[in-house]
């Protein structure tokens, strides 16, 4: 089985900090491989532990991404196909340069995660699986079965649980309840320098980039909470929240 | 201006549907029931994304639209992106508002986890998810053109089962008061401790989202954040909540939040204006006994 897993590199959320006055957010903080492109990898290697085959990490972003890409052969991909002069994050333009990436080999499942956890887009699955023109299982919280050809996937939506199988090649992005990712070991960390990584520039790929909409603003929203602390024993504290819903409610 | 939109929630279709009506446009609507539109295309219901994509393509050919609006549910999202891939046009997801410019649109979204809020303009045509809840609009007057479609049937995936979530009815949208519960919580025993508060309080209970998705001690239907549901209650108490952006965005529009966390540098002050440095688990009896 040869599985391609389209990971995407981020800022690291939590080191995101605002600008109080300006409410702008300050991004100069690194990159770190996504939640959820952790839970397709190990939903990658679950089957390869079980099926054999191949897993190959596929993205697409700034020069950063040849450190950040490190943190998925580690945890078990067995090489990495990255294009990494692609600073434009539009969704349109991500799946074409992630498609151009797939296209170079064939692969017999591809997957990704639902989303990415900085956008909340959702978009990529669909806009690979047309690109290539695949069948797409989205939104997946349970593979069922996966055999020579077909898989049988469990998608949770919106109001129902749905049971779906697909003939293979297929697309399938998963949910970040799907799976808990396993924490790379030193070991695989030191191995993961000497996996093979091919290094493509979108001019390689023949791709040029224009963007199709603009960012009129990016603020984070006015939050102004009073903030006032309250310590003590128990009973104490316990006597001002008292008081204090007595004011509210 | 015409704006083609699909939904296959009724509520949504006609919240959406208003919006786009009080901008301006004529509204054609592809449905799986009676909703208000000015050409309303009503077809069976149909859930595979390939066989919808496929008629919003169709439509879309015969009536030329501007915009073409889907819900942002997991469905609406899906079938957005494909149909955007297939005519090589932006699509911005989840979007909260919607704005109609000279030959463009401007739409406002969450990004980098819900740290901001992002302002997107784009040229017409384009397409567009909106969150049904989130979109404001007064009731309109339409045309009511009705016309029977059919969805051609061309799945590309087979369904094996389709099986409704149990949902439990929860009142959060319109409570005064909302007791949540994060990860402070131990084991789901202890959740008798938070119904107990919040029976006295005459209060919803809403949840962090690993209490509903990962453990589940709780309905997904009880689950606050940027993927749950956003609350304005008078008074919200948060129990052992670690504040994480995620869930902050669901509780921003709360009056007054009293919170409740052993860790005193939890993001959740910022979010407070009562932040109670405490154990719950010592708090909490002594709370219900003041009540």
């Amino acid at each position: 089985m040869k599985i391609a897993v389209c990971v995407k590199e981020i800022y690291n959320l939590e080191q995101v900090k605002i600008v109080r006055e300006t409410r702008e957010p300050i991004l100069d903080v690194p990159k770190k491989l996504d939640d959820l492109s952790r839970n397709a990898l190990e939903e990658a290697i679950k089957i390869r532990e079980k099926l054999g085959g191949e897993i190959v990490a596929i993205s697409a972003g700034s020069p950063e991404l040849r450190k950040t890409i490190k943190e998925a052969l580690a945890m078990g991909a067995d090489r990495a196909a990255i294009v990494t002069d692609f600073t434009e994050s539009s969704p349109e333009s991500a799946a074409l340069v992630l498609s151009r990436i797939l296209e170079k080999d064939s692969y017999d499942l591809i997957l990704l995660g639902d989303a990415s956890s900085d956008d909340y887009s959702g978009q990529m699955a669909s806009r690979v699986a047309e690109t290539l023109n695949l069948p797409q299982i989205t939104f997946v919280s349970e593979i069922r079965e996966v055999s020579d050809g077909k898989i049988t996937c469990v998608r949770d939506m919106d109001d129902y649980i749905e049971v779906v199988e697909s003939d293979l090649p297929c697309v399938v992005s998963v949910t970040n309840e799907i799976n808990e990712p396993r924490i790379p070991a030193l070991k695989d960390i030191l191995k993961a320098s000497k996996k093979p990584v091919e290094n493509f520039s979108l001019q390689d790929l023949g791709i040029e980039i224009s963007r199709s909409y603009e960012i009129v603003e990016n603020l984070a929203p006015a939050v102004d909470r009073k903030q006032e602390v309250i310590e003590g024993e128990a009973a104490e504290v316990a006597g001002k929240i008292a008081e204090i819903i007595g004011r509210e409610v | 201006m015409k704006a083609l939109v699909f939904a296959e929630k009724a509520d949504h279709l006609n919240r959406i549907s208003s919006k786009l009506k009080e901008l301006g446009f004529e509204v054609h609507a592809l449905s799986f029931a009676e909703v208000n539109a000015d050409f309303l295309y009503l077809a069976g219901p149909k859930y595979d994304y390939a066989s919808i994509t496929a008629a919003i393509d169709m439509l879309s050919n015969e009536i030329r639209p501007d915009l073409v609006v889907f819900s942002s549910t997991k469905l609406g999202k899906e079938v957005s992106s494909r149909f955007a891939q297939r005519k090589n046009m932006t699509c911005i997801t989840e979007c909260l508002d919607l704005q109609l410019g000279d030959s463009s649109i401007t739409v406002s979204r969450y990004s980098l986890g819900g740290k901001t809020v992002t302002k997107i303009r784009t040229h017409l045509p384009a397409v567009v998810a909106l969150v049904a809840d989130a979109i404001e609009s007064k009731e309109q007057s339409f045309q009511m053109n009705v016309r029977e479609f059919q969805i051609p049937d061309s799945p590309q995936i087979r369904t094996v089962s389709r099986e409704e979530k149990r949902r439990e009815a929860v009142g959060l949208k319109e409570a005064d008061v909302i007791v949540v519960v994060g990860r402070g919580l131990r084991k789901e025993e202890d959740l008798k401790l938070v119904k107990e508060l919040a029976k006295k309080l005459n209060a919803e209970i809403g949840c962090t989202r690993p209490l509903s998705h990962d453990y589940r001690w709780l309905p997904e239907e009880r689950m606050i954040g940027l993927s749950g549901e956003k609350v304005s209650p008078k008074l919200l108490i948060s129990i052992g909540v670690s504040g994480q952006i995620q869930h902050a965005v669901g509780i921003m529009n709360s009056k007054t939040v009293i919170a409740i966390n052993t860790d005193e540098n939890a993001p959740m002050k910022e979010h407070s204006d009562y932040f109670i440095v405490g154990d719950l688990y010592e708090i909490l009896p002594e709370l219900i006994k003041n009540l």
